[in-house]
């Protein structure tokens, strides 16, 4: 009965050792198992892929506001024009010359006339219960009541900004071209009087170059949300009918502007993101009337809504192999490189189900069809 | 289903957005003031009022017998109540003169009375209910009848004048004038003009240069009405000859001056202000009031309509 037993485990153990060593030709030795780390990655690309590449385009709501201080402000019906208020001097009669622009050039010589034409003994007006040529002179100085005027333009910014990135926090240039449609400026007081203030402009091309610095303060599944704050130089360019400048930069000082903002990123793969960027941005100028010896502060706030893709360099090219279907990132047997499996749109190491195309019967082409191929 | 659900969602978040609208939400002011008005004359059991084209009501209190005639130029007197009847201007026989105002030519303010007046003739007395819009809009009147509120305006035409009636009165009190005042003073020179005006030369100098057709003229003016009352004076004020800047009756009196000379320009009305403004209420704190918001030229104030002028004049310097 023990032989019998005896017997029964060598044999057992005999087909064990069989199994193990099937396949294997005698002497032969496994190589040993590869780290990830220890595979080959172009260092010129692991340096670049700590940078990232953003670009942007969107909405952008500008709000002018300026503040007419120690000034006469005259309106006639066809002018707008501002003196200076001179202590101990008497408010300016009859024909008077001023300021008639104090946004962006100083253009001084424009003369209004304060007579009051419908006096006696002027002749009568045809028509005269609100005849429009009513709205005449208004005059008001602005020593007591400071005169406020607000405009709000539109414009189409497009941006770009690379980011160096570490862990969290990412720091970075960039530049921002944007396309501004002014409108003209509203008083906040006399409403019913005041005209608009229209300046001589035209659509202008502004430039921001700035420097940025941001922090990604939370994740949430695939998004990032990321403080980011800008500060940089703005200059406006462009031309009125192609003649003179928009901006005329002899009277003009500029402060720096400043950006902040939240960059809401969708991480779609480690390499490619989508973002949505609302920021605001703040920025005050000077308007030099030399003539009269004043200066104008403006101030010029902008809230964009932006939105773009942001990309990093990879680290790893893509599989050389054309007929190479493996899906995640990988190495091939006697090549100690790493590569990608997939494009940079794409999760690199997706999966079950994750980077499959949506069925063409799942589009939303064919959604109420019953056979859509 | 997830899906179907959200775009569910979606399409009654906008529809609660934008569609939603208050129940209690009042109506557009001048669909609520009609509704108040036709309230009014229920209540006040006026069963012959008539709604006109332009949105106000009107009853007559007495009907004359003379057919409208919307050109002639009309002399009223009026009641302005609010819809509690409460008055809040008025002038009757009582008060003085009637006042004149010619019609459809936007010179009445409010313009809800330019476009009723069209219907009135000599004797008849009317009573017009004008909402906010046809009325003073925005304007406050007074405390009881403050802005966008409804107006009753009581009308009753004394007098009505063709254009020739009131130019022959006022050549008549021309003449009247030059009349007195050649027995009294014994003036130069006196010329009358074809057009209507009238010359009196106090200050003559034949050897002076005529004042030219075109230039600046400096002038010195007082003005007074035939009553003798004055509106106004100006020294070295400049009239730019030719430019129709100042009224016909003063460019075409100088056009018959030499410098140094000093004149009475008698000035029928027609070379003046005409119809000029008229206002009800027509006195001088809501004129200046109705001038501040830019709705009537400043010489409504000073200038009745139909009113001749007088301006001493002395040509002082011309360029």
């Amino acid at each position: 009965m023990k032989l019998f037993k005896l017997i029964f485990i060598l044999f057992g153990v005999w087909i064990l050792c069989a199994e193990t060593a099937l396949g294997q030709k005698p002497g032969f030795v496994p190589p040993p198992r590869r780290k990830s780390s220890d595979l080959y990655r172009n260092p010129v690309r692991v340096m670049l892929n700590q940078f990232s590449i953003t670009g942007t385009t969107g909405y952008g709501l500008a709000m002018y506001s300026h503040e007419l201080n120690n000034v006469y402000f005259y309106q006639s019906q066809s002018n707008q024009i501002i003196v200076p208020i001179v202590d101990g001097e008497p408010a300016p009669t009859g024909v008077i010359t001023g300021n008639s622009n104090w946004f962006n050039r100083s253009t001084y010589g424009d003369t209004l006339d304060l007579t009051n034409y419908f006096e006696v003994p002027y002749r009568p007006l045809d028509e005269p219960v609100f005849n429009p040529e009513l709205r005449r002179e208004f005059s008001m100085a602005t020593d007591t009541m400071p005169l406020k005027f607000r405009s709000l333009s539109h414009s189409i910014p497009i941006g770009v900004v690379v980011h160096f990135n570490y862990q969290s926090f990412r720091a970075g240039a960039g530049a921002t071209f944007e396309r501004q449609y002014f409108t003209s400026f509203k008083p906040t007081t006399f409403k019913e009087t005041i005209r608009p203030f229209e300046p001589e402009v035209s659509p202008v091309f502004f430039q921001r170059y700035f420097v940025t610095v941001g922090y990604k303060f939370y994740d949430f599944w695939s998004y990032s949300f990321a403080g980011e704050a800008q500060i940089g130089v703005l200059r406006g360019g462009g031309k009125i009918k192609g003649e003179q400048p928009i901006y005329d930069y002899a009277v003009i000082q500029r402060g720096a502007f400043f950006n902040l903002g939240v960059s809401i990123e969708k991480n779609l793969s480690e390499y490619f993101r989508v973002i949505v960027k609302p920021s605001f941005d703040y920025h005050t100028f000077n308007t030099n009337l030399t003539e009269a010896g004043i200066a104008i502060p403006h101030k010029q706030q902008t809230f964009f809504i932006q939105a773009g893709v942001s990309i990093n360099i990879p680290d790893i090219r893509r599989c050389p192999l054309p007929s190479c279907a493996i899906q995640l990132k990988h190495a091939h047997n006697g090549n100690n490189e790493i590569v990608r499996g997939q494009p940079i749109t794409k999760h690199q190491n997706p999966k079950m189900g994750q980077n499959h195309r949506k069925l063409f019967r799942y589009k939303w082409k064919n959604r109420n069809k019953i056979e859509p191929y | 289903m997830n899906k179907l659900c959200v775009l569910a969602a979606g399409v009654w978040l906008l529809t609660g957005l934008t569609g939603c609208k208050d129940k209690d939400e009042p109506l557009p002011l001048p669909e609520e003031q009609d509704l108040t008005i036709q309230n009014y004359l229920v209540e006040n059991e006026i069963d012959n009022a008539t709604k006109s084209d332009q949105d106000f009501y009107y009853f007559p209190v007495v009907e004359g017998n003379a057919i409208p005639n919307s050109s002639n130029i009309i002399s009223f007197y009026y009641t302005v109540k609010n819809i509690d009847g409460v008055v809040v201007a008025s002038h009757t026989a009582s008060s003085g003169e009637p006042i004149k105002a010619q019609r459809d030519t936007k010179t009445i303010y409010p313009p809800g009375l330019d476009e009723a007046l069209q219907i009135l003739a000599t004797g008849d007395s009317y009573v017009f209910i004008f909402p906010s819009h046809k009325a003073y809009g925005s304007l406050e009147v007074s405390g009881d009848l403050p802005a966008n509120s409804i107006a009753i305006i009581e009308v009753e035409v004394v007098a009505e004048e063709s254009i020739n009636q009131i130019r022959q009165k006022e050549l008549q009190s021309i003449n009247n004038y030059i009349g007195d005042f050649e027995i009294s003073n014994n003036p130069d020179t006196v010329i009358n003009l074809i057009s209507g005006l009238s010359i009196i030369k106090t200050k003559r100098d034949k050897q002076a240069a005529e004042v030219p057709s075109s230039g600046t003229v400096a002038i010195n003016w007082a003005g007074k009405f035939f009553s003798g009352d004055s509106f106004g004076s100006e020294s070295g004020f400049e009239v730019n000859m030719g430019a129709d800047e100042v009224i016909t009756g003063l460019e075409a009196g100088l056009n018959n001056m030499r410098l140094g000379e000093e004149a009475q320009l008698l000035i029928p009305s027609e070379m003046a202000y005409g119809a000029s403004v008229q206002t009800v209420p027509h006195s001088a704190g809501f004129q200046d009031l109705l001038i501040e918001k830019q709705i009537i030229p400043d010489y409504g104030a000073v200038i009745p309509p139909y009113t001749p002028l007088i301006f001493v004049v002395t040509v002082v310097e011309y360029q």
